[in-house]
């Protein structure tokens, strides 16, 4: 396995500051929408990456190789925003405890490849009631969702960042989406109780 | 895994809010102050603050050890006349023949003086009643 990461990793691990500033530079703003991802909040967001970065700077030597840096950097993102959630304040998560995998019939939805000024104003409404559905997630879903969603990450590829199996990744996945439409569907019947049942 | 219709705008716009998120100009901002201040390369030993502070002092402190000791600037009095002295050409031609001064009772009137050192400048006094002639070298260049 080759990591593109490789040269300017073996020039930190020597302790140089120059060649870590560069991967810093290029993965700042992945590890800051992880962090976005799973705290919301901007202010809290720009302190994990950069706690995360610290400690990947500080843990460097540990590391030895056996993924790319960018997953091993993706971890030590992702354990410092579910911790940085879990020491601000406890979660009370709707689906804690259930990661089985069950099937729930979700209403249809309202896609649009070329949205007018309406739609832009539904859309950002849309985006506020993501947000405010994403906060009732646990932050371990909250994490497989941006890995996933955002990052495009494979299954194996979150299961590896978060240490997780691959089939405990598929059903938080699931939950996470079940949820977030759960979510949304209470909070206005409107736009999702007219659709049908549609699936793709 | 099943993927329902709905969580497409859902997801489309929970990905466009990060990728907004992540475009703002304060998180560049802030992603360049947190290199430049933890991650950035050391600057070379002489341009280094520890470096930086001891030799400029030394530097003002050999300016003005310059300017207090070099001859054609400095401002200690009698100096200039030591230096003059010791060169040996501090007035020239003054009185140097009949043309260049005329002595009349009480006083000498000098028409002419030349320097190597310096523009002279010549002056009449009345001290206590008797007349006496100064004459002026400015070292600061020399006479054509």
């Amino acid at each position: 396995m080759r990591d593109p990461d490789g040269s300017l990793v073996s020039r930190a691990k020597k302790g140089d500051k120059d060649a870590f500033g560069k991967l810093v530079k290029q993965y700042y703003e992945m590890v800051y929408g992880l962090a976005l991802g799973v705290c919301r909040e901007r202010e809290a967001a720009r302190d994990i990456a950069q706690e995360a970065f610290f400690k990947a700077f500080r843990q460097l030597e540990h590391f030895e190789g056996r993924s790319k840096f960018k997953t091993w950097l993706y971890r030590i993102a992702m354990n410092t925003a579910i911790d940085f959630v879990r020491r601000k304040k406890p979660v009370v998560s709707m689906d804690q405890g259930k990661d089985e995998y069950d099937e729930i019939p979700l209403e249809a939805g309202i896609a649009d490849e070329n949205p007018n000024p309406r739609d832009l104003a539904s859309q950002s409404e849309l985006r506020e009631r993501i947000d405010r559905a994403i906060e009732k997630l646990s932050p371990e879903h909250r994490a497989i969702l941006v890995l996933r969603e955002w990052q495009q990450l494979s299954y194996e590829d979150i299961a590896e960042t978060l240490e997780i199996e691959s089939g405990t990744v598929m059903s938080r996945l699931f939950y996470a989406r079940k949820k977030l439409g759960e979510i949304l569907r209470h909070e206005d019947e409107g736009i999702f109780g007219a659709l049908s049942d549609e699936r793709i | 895994m099943r993927e329902y219709k709905f969580e497409k705008p859902v997801l489309k716009a929970y990905r466009s809010w990060i990728e907004s998120e992540i475009r703002r100009p304060e998180v560049r901002r802030e992603k360049d102050a947190f290199v430049k201040t933890y991650f950035s390369k050391p600057p070379l030993f002489f341009l280094r603050p520890a470096f930086l502070a001891p030799a400029s002092s030394f530097a003002v402190m050999m300016f003005i050890a310059v300017l207090w000791y070099w001859p054609t600037t400095s401002l200690k009095p009698g100096r200039e006349i030591q230096m003059m002295h010791r060169e040996g050409a501090v007035v020239e031609n003054v009185a140097s023949g009949d043309s260049d001064v005329v002595v009349s009772p009480g006083m000498v009137d000098v028409k002419r003086v030349a320097s190597r050192v310096g523009t002279p400048m010549v002056y009449y006094k009345s001290n206590h009643g008797q007349p006496i002639t100064i004459i002026w070298i400015f070292t600061g260049g020399n006479t054509p």
